[in-house]
């Protein structure tokens, strides 16, 4: 295809266009229509509300681990485990996008009925931003949490020398009345992969307490992105309760893959060692909230807490105190309008993998 | 511990503290029943060395009886029940007696049902919040708990107020031929007595600790003493993802008042607007892994998560990776032969009091 001004420069397209431009690939991919459709969905979703790492610049990845036998396109779901208050998934080696909308769905109608739910997903891969099916949820009324554990060890234990969660993150959401709900997503590492390569990018160095070298001692080198450093667990150092971030990002790897009997990140060929699954779990719990209290307190005192948070002082006025889930939200709004940007780097990687995939690329 | 040991520690019998705390808490009108739980549940912090939560806080007890927050003769009451969920007010009583009952109850109903949640409100500081979670895993199951805290104290990001306390999480699972994984963490970056430590050796704090009353990180932990600066939250700085440790600690918030009903300590008044009682509000989960996999195969897991952590290859070969309850582990075994240290401040504080009412003094 003949290079245009498209190639050196950020376009934004309309969500639509990305969407499909997503659900053509997983097609492509050979996934059934009825996967792509919610696939495609919560994948453009994170790239609406601004998490650009987990919508369609996974795609690519998504086409190695399908190329490389480490997902199943043409996964069947089934319910392992079934009580009134929790059950187990197993999501046959596919995407997780499916299965953990599935669970999250049971987890809402079971919590629904019978005030508090926990369904766990095995046999998975990966299953985009945790807070889409937190905020699932909330958008019912009910309290929501997940988690996931990851594919590789990238994070460094406190006093480690070497990686041994992943980035483990934990969504939470509540529901408010007058306010978007209180929506905490969040990496149990201090920053996301993401961001030591954006500064590898730009030759800048890196912020102490960010990355640890190969052998687990604290650097400022971006270059760790390449060079097989590792992230630190958020508090970055130990002076500064990184035993902390490892501990949380333990909890997930204990509630993700134990409770579900997936593999463990830090064990021998996670995520190789059976054909067609990368074997990670998920966890998901709901809570409704009108067992506790009457229908609607619940809803306000979230609303008081906002406010109040609100009201906080700044150190400078321009930065105004904000309250999680609130940035994304905002780039919600500017997107929908604006439309998702896409840099030139990651389209031409599109292009190539709709191309490879027998795909249309809707990206022109 | 050793190194921050102040000059004229004695130590004493983990039956001698006990008797002491019992024999306080009896002087002060708390019923014998009521007595006998919580001063076990306050030596056992003692007995593991989180010294902030034991014997030390008898001082803080005093103060709060006499100004008339604490109701020592509490009645604690069941508001609503469901077979997964419940409800209790403490009555304005101390939390660990209700804390312990609605353990106990999560206990039973997730043993019978696979998952429960109990919120308590209307109650006060109930020590250690790893002492509930770990009573769950003794019973086989995954625990979970939560509480919000007297007084803000800790400043959000962007924020220059205080307006969270330090909203602890505490986390434990069960495994077989390890000590169970516990998590009890604090969602500042470290514990208030960190800082105080170092006011009391002259010693000045890491930046990343506290902030001074205009919202700028200090190395002056006088100025967080004089109330005039703020705890940050887990993370520190905003480049380190304090709004990680934030958000954290709002959700602890959300979970422990919001669902229970209990005053948020960001509203005005807080702890002081009702006589005898805090309205302080904690929350409970309790999972039981047989609900999801075969007895025994969860413990495995656990079992074989600790060995990879401790297999992990260390930074510095003097300090091996250690586990989420690990460093509590050591203390209690040593203290078992040892004794617990009580310092000459601290046995100043309590013969004084133990002499105003008539309590006998057991640190002769």
């Amino acid at each position: 295809m003949a290079a245009n001004s498209n190639d050196t420069e950020i376009t934004r397209y309309p969500v639509e266009t990305v969407r499909n431009q997503i659900a053509a690939c997983l097609s492509g991919f050979g996934m059934p229509d009825d996967h792509v459709a919610i696939t495609a969905d919560i994948m453009v979703d994170a790239d609406k509300r601004g998490i650009d790492t987990h919508g369609i610049s996974c795609i690519p990845n998504y086409h190695e681990r399908q190329k490389n036998n480490m997902v199943t396109m043409d996964a069947t779901i089934t319910v392992v485990r079934d009580s009134p208050v929790t059950a187990l998934i197993d999501s046959g080696g596919g995407l997780g996008y499916v299965p953990a909308k599935q669970a999250m769905g049971m987890a809402i109608d079971k919590a629904s009925a019978m005030g508090l739910a926990v369904v766990s997903v095995r046999n998975s891969a990966h299953y985009g931003a945790a807070g889409y099916y937190s905020r699932m949820a909330a958008r019912a009324g009910l309290i929501g949490m997940a988690m996931t554990n990851t594919s590789s060890p990238s994070v460094v234990p406190t006093f480690a020398g070497e990686g041994r969660l992943g980035t483990n993150p934990i969504a939470f959401t509540a529901p408010a009345k007058r306010h978007a709900p209180f929506n905490l997503d969040m990496a149990t590492s201090t920053v996301a992969g993401g961001k030591i390569r954006n500064k590898a990018v730009e030759g800048l160095p890196l912020p102490p307490g960010w990355a640890t070298d190969a052998e687990g001692n604290p650097t400022t080198d971006a270059a760790v992105s390449r060079s097989g450093g590792f992230m630190t667990p958020l508090g970055g150092l130990p002076e500064l309760g990184s035993h902390k971030g490892y501990g949380l990002g333990a909890m997930v790897e204990i509630l993700s893959a134990a409770l579900s009997d997936s593999s463990l990140v830090m064990s021998e060929n996670h995520g190789k060692r059976t054909p067609g699954s990368m074997e990670i779990g998920h966890f998901f719990l709901c809570i409704n909230p009108t067992v506790f209290r009457p229908a609607g307190a619940f809803e306000e005192t979230v609303d008081q807490l906002i406010d109040d948070l609100h009201a906080t002082e700044p150190v400078d006025p321009a930065q105004k105190v904000m309250v999680a889930g609130e940035p994304e939200d905002r780039i919600e709004a500017e997107r929908e309008k604006s439309g998702i940007p896409v840099p030139p780097g990651l389209r031409n990687r599109i292009r190539d993998v709709a191309a490879e995939a027998g795909a249309a690329f809707l990206l022109d | 511990m050793a190194d921050t040991m102040p000059e004229g520690v004695k130590f004493y019998p983990a039956k001698t503290v006990r008797d002491q705390i019992a024999a306080c808490l009896t002087a002060w009108g708390m019923p014998k029943d009521h007595v006998a739980i919580t001063a076990n549940v306050m030596v056992d912090a003692d007995s593991c060395g989180i010294d902030t939560h034991g014997l030390s806080m008898i001082t803080t007890y005093d103060f709060r009886r006499r100004e008339n927050m604490i109701t020592m003769d509490a009645e604690i009451s069941v508001v609503n029940e469901t077979p997964v969920t419940a409800l209790l007010d403490a009555g304005g009583g101390l939390g660990y007696v209700p804390s312990v009952q609605a353990t106990k109850i999560a206990i039973k109903k997730a043993k019978e049902m696979g998952v429960a949640a109990v919120a308590v409100r209307n109650s006060n500081h109930f020590g250690a919040t790893g002492y509930y979670t770990r009573m769950m895993a003794a019973e086989g199951l995954v625990g979970m708990a939560t509480t919000n805290g007297s007084g803000p104290r800790t400043a959000p990001t962007f924020g220059k107020d205080p307006k969270l306390s330090t909203n602890p999480i505490a986390f434990t699972a069960p495994a077989k031929r390890n000590a169970p994984f516990n998590l009890d963490m604090a969602t500042t970056t470290v514990a208030a007595g960190k800082i105080r430590n170092k006011a009391n050796e002259n010693q000045p704090i890491p930046v990343g600790w506290a902030n001074d009353g205009d919202g700028n990180p200090t190395t002056d932990p006088n100025l967080y003493f004089d109330r005039e600066g703020t705890q940050t939250p887990l993370g520190g700085s905003r480049e380190l993802g304090s709004h990680k440790g934030y958000g954290l600690g709002a959700m602890v918030e959300i979970l422990s008042a919001g669902l229970s009903g209990a005053s948020l300590v960001t509203s005005e008044n807080h702890g002081t607007r009702v006589p005898g009682t805090m309205e302080i509000g904690h929350f409970f989960l309790a999972i039981d892994p047989t609900a999801f996999r075969q007895a025994g195969a969860f413990e495995d897991t656990v079992d074989e998560l600790i060995d990879h952590l401790h297999a992990t290859r260390p930074v510095d070969p003097s300090q091996p990776v250690l586990v989420a309850g690990e460093p509590e582990n050591i203390i209690r075994a040593e203290r078992e032969t040892t004794g617990i240290p009580v310092p000459p401040g601290l046995r100043g504080k309590i013969q004084d009091i133990a002499k105003n009412c008539n309590a006998q003094f057991f640190f002769d």
